[in-house]
């Protein structure tokens, strides 16, 4: 058995830490191979051995400072048979480990390259794949001369792999809002400069499929929905000239006949207020031709049937106008049904196609929440939007006496290149007149 | 409220008239501040109100009458003194550094400084080296001063007197180039603060910070990127020292992207210190890295065309605005 020790590399040296060894137990080394690297005062030093022989045991681990003369390892003769079971290698003080470095000579099995930080450079500036580099160096060291050869004869040129990797350049704030939504840097391509990913190209992107549909997938969803609603208003407010009217309308005859109905219906074929307004307001849309339709290419194109739109708001956040197709030809009851079923799939997001094209006039109800009245805003192309609020008790005079009556008040915001405010008022009195024979309807 | 219109030299000169009818121990002193009327012409009438005892001309020693100014502030006086240009101020660095902004620490706050100093910077006129160099970011190094730098009209009307107001000395950068500008401001002037910056244009994809003499040049630059559909947002600092963080990050951390303006030379610059505690504060709100257009690092050249090129300018902007974006350049 002989020792290796800690050697002397200088006169003023007392003590070394190892820092890394380049043997296991096991292997067979020659006089002056390296073995390990040694850190001193000055510098980290790379120590040979001075005998040949097998390792038989790694005496002072990684990490520990030893004064120079301190046995390191215990050699075998070089004759004696490479050691069989257990490997005896000291247990590593609380340092960074780092990968023994295979030692060429006898080395049992590949053991991984060793490459520094500036040969991983070269490599990422020649497009050379690192695990496909051969090193020449005894100790499996990559140089540089081994990547630029790996360069010079790949076999094609990959500007591929080189765009692809651009690709992956993230700015900070991209990379926080990755982090933020769960998404996969790497799949995005970039519009930044030099092709960089920035963070619109992240909220841009599909959502990674999260564990938690609901509360992963909603920020960016949310955000999409607002900015489609955000556009169309825009786009309204901006280019038609709204003009708006209001109408109390009392809801005494309608609801009073609407509750005969429901006490006599079944449970699922009971009718809501809001159906009853609904239909009014398809009947007399289908009546008054200029508030039933589409603005388009400067001149309103009247529609033949009344497709209602109707704004649901969604629990989420943010509103869709799914639309009941030829409501003017709805009966009550068939209305009735159809906007609990279309209220329903908008809700649930599976809203068919059908549902969300042609809307040839709007109407919105906020009376749920409570308020007394809402004035919509047009959703181009159409031309109106009728709006609903609460139905409450209110005075009301009829026949010169004060009463109190159920009342509605109902908006109309209507396109004035199309119509006039006279238009408008005809239309929300026939809505008025409608309601007020409600078995009628 | 009124309006007028004026120019940033008759804002500078109504600042310090305003600042002697209200406050007695106010006084004006400085070379050829007197008889001649400034160099820059911005006391030009003043002598003839105030008379020569609050307008006081001085010997070519600005270590001198900067440190009477200290004297003067420590002994309840509320001075200004106006140094011809900050190239020449070098002459009073010693008082200034060295006295006026660190007497309140060295004497346990027993002895405050009051005082303003005024002095003209930037380049642009062919004065050459001696007399055309930005060198604000260097008194925005040190603790114990505020550094104001009033880029509109407004600004220069309306920030004396905050800074008189204030226990510790402050330096206002008038940038030579600007006196000659016009703009019509409420009368009697706003009450600014001299801690904030100021949001100039609003804007959404990309922050331009800068001040004083660069404003203009950089809001142009805003408007012609505005033609090309880029929505520039322009942040005027005002204060050099204390930077106001808050303005700049809250800019930031809409657009996403920095370009930042400033006359002063690149390197150890203002333009620096701004663009670090970006990456320090904002850093997760970046696009892409901040850059800077600074003045070329050399003396500033005499030459009109060389001056020129020396300089920030609309096309220097739009063109860092450009490359930002990745737009191209």
């Amino acid at each position: 058995m002989r020792e290796f020790r800690m050697p002397s590399l200088g006169a003023d040296m007392e003590e070394g830490t190892i820092v890394e060894w380049l043997v296991q137990p096991g292997d067979r080394v020659q006089r002056g191979a390296i073995v390990a690297v040694v850190e001193t005062e000055k510098s980290d030093l790379d120590i040979e051995v001075f005998d040949d022989g097998v390792v038989d045991e790694l005496v002072v681990p990684v990490g520990r400072k030893v004064p120079v003369g301190t046995v390191l390892a215990l050699l075998l003769p070089p004759d004696a048979a490479p050691v069989a079971g257990p490997v005896k290698t000291p247990a590593a003080a609380p340092v960074a480990v780092v990968e023994p470095r295979p030692l060429a000579v006898h080395a049992e099995e590949p053991r991984p390259h060793v490459i520094s930080p500036m040969i991983r450079r070269l490599a990422e500036d020649l497009h050379v794949d690192l695990t496909e580099v051969h090193p020449t160096d005894a100790f499996g060291r990559v140089h540089r001369d081994d990547v630029e050869r790996a360069a010079e004869h790949r076999a094609a040129p990959p500007p591929a792999a080189s765009v692809a990797h651009r690709a992956h350049r993230a700015s900070p704030r991209a990379r926080r809002l990755a982090r933020e939504r769960d998404i996969d840097l790497s799949g995005l391509s970039g519009t930044g400069p030099d092709g960089n990913v920035v963070g619109a190209d992240v909220l841009g992107a599909p959502e990674r499929l999260p564990v938690n549909v609901a509360t992963a997938a909603k920020p960016e969803r949310l955000l999409k929905r607002r900015r489609a609603i955000g556009a169309l208003m825009t786009k309204s407010w901006q280019t038609i000239p709204q003009y708006h009217l209001r109408q109390r309308i009392s809801m005494e005859m309608a609801l009073t006949w609407l509750d005969h109905h429901n006490a006599e219906a079944a449970a699922e074929s009971r009718i809501l207020p809001a159906a009853l307004l609904m239909r009014a307001v398809a009947v007399a849309a289908s009546r008054s031709e200029d508030v039933n339709g589409f603005w388009v290419d400067d001149h309103f194109e009247p529609a033949e049937h009344v497709n209602l739109g109707v704004a649901v708001a969604l629990r989420d956040g943010g509103l869709l106008t799914p639309s009941l197709a030829n409501a003017d030809e709805l009966t009550l009851p068939a209305l009735m049904a159809e906007l609990r079923h279309l209220v329903a799939r908008a809700r649930t997001g599976h809203l068919r196609a059908s549902d969300t094209t042609g809307a040839t006039i709007s109407t919105t109800n906020l009376g749920d929440g409570g308020v007394d009245e809402v004035t919509g805003v047009i959703f181009p192309p159409q031309v109106a939007i009728v709006g609903f609020g609460a139905v409450r008790d209110e005075p009301w005079v009829t026949d010169g006496a004060l009463v109190v009556h159920r009342v509605v008040h109902a908006t109309l915001a209507a396109d004035h290149r199309v119509s006039d405010g006279r238009v408008g008022g005809l239309f929300l009195a026939s809505i008025d007149q409608l309601l007020q024979e409600p078995e009628a309807l | 409220m009124s309006r007028v219109t004026m120019t940033y030299r008759e804002a500078c000169r109504q600042a310090i008239r305003e600042a002697m009818l209200r406050d007695e121990r106010v006084f004006l002193m400085g070379e050829d501040v007197g008889a001649y009327g400034g160099c820059f012409a911005v006391s030009k009438g003043l002598l003839d109100e105030f008379g020569p005892s609050r307008i006081r001309d001085t010997p070519l020693s600005e270590s001198g009458f900067v440190g009477a100014g200290i004297g003067a502030a420590i002994e309840g006086m509320r001075p200004i003194v106006e140094i011809m240009t900050v190239n020449f101020s070098l002459l009073a660095l010693d008082q200034i550094m060295n006295n006026a902004a660190t007497l309140r620490h060295m004497s346990g706050g027993q002895l405050g400084v009051p005082l303003v100093i005024r002095m003209a910077t930037g380049a642009g006129r062919q004065l050459a080296a001696q007399h055309s160099h930005s060198l604000e970011g260097w008194y925005a190094h040190i603790p114990g001063l505020t550094v104001l730098a009033p880029g509109v009209v407004e600004d220069a009307r309306a920030m004396l007197w905050p800074a008189l107001q204030d226990p510790d000395p402050v330096l206002i950068f008038e940038n030579a180039a600007l006196y000659n500008s016009e703009a019509e401001i409420d009368d009697p002037p706003p009450v600014v603060d001299i801690r904030s910056a100021a949001v100039r244009r609003h804007g959404s994809d990309v922050t331009l910070i800068t001040y004083g003499g660069s404003l203009h040049k950089t809001i142009a630059a805003a408007e012609q990127l505005a033609s090309e559909d880029i929505d520039a947002e322009v942040v005027d600092l005002r204060v050099l020292r204390p930077l106001d963080d808050a303005t700049i990050m809250a800019s930031v951390a809409n657009t996403h992207r920095v370009v930042v303006v400033d006359e002063g030379w690149r390197t150890g610059s203002l333009a620096a210190e701004i663009t670090t505690r970006i990456v320090e504060q904002a850093f997760w709100d970046l696009d892409g890295p901040v850059a800077r257009v600074c003045s070329a690092e050399v003396p500033i050249p005499y030459a009109k065309h060389l001056e020129d090129a020396a300089l920030p300018d609309v096309d220097k902007i739009v063109h860092a605005v450009r490359r930002t974006l990745g737009e191209g350049a």
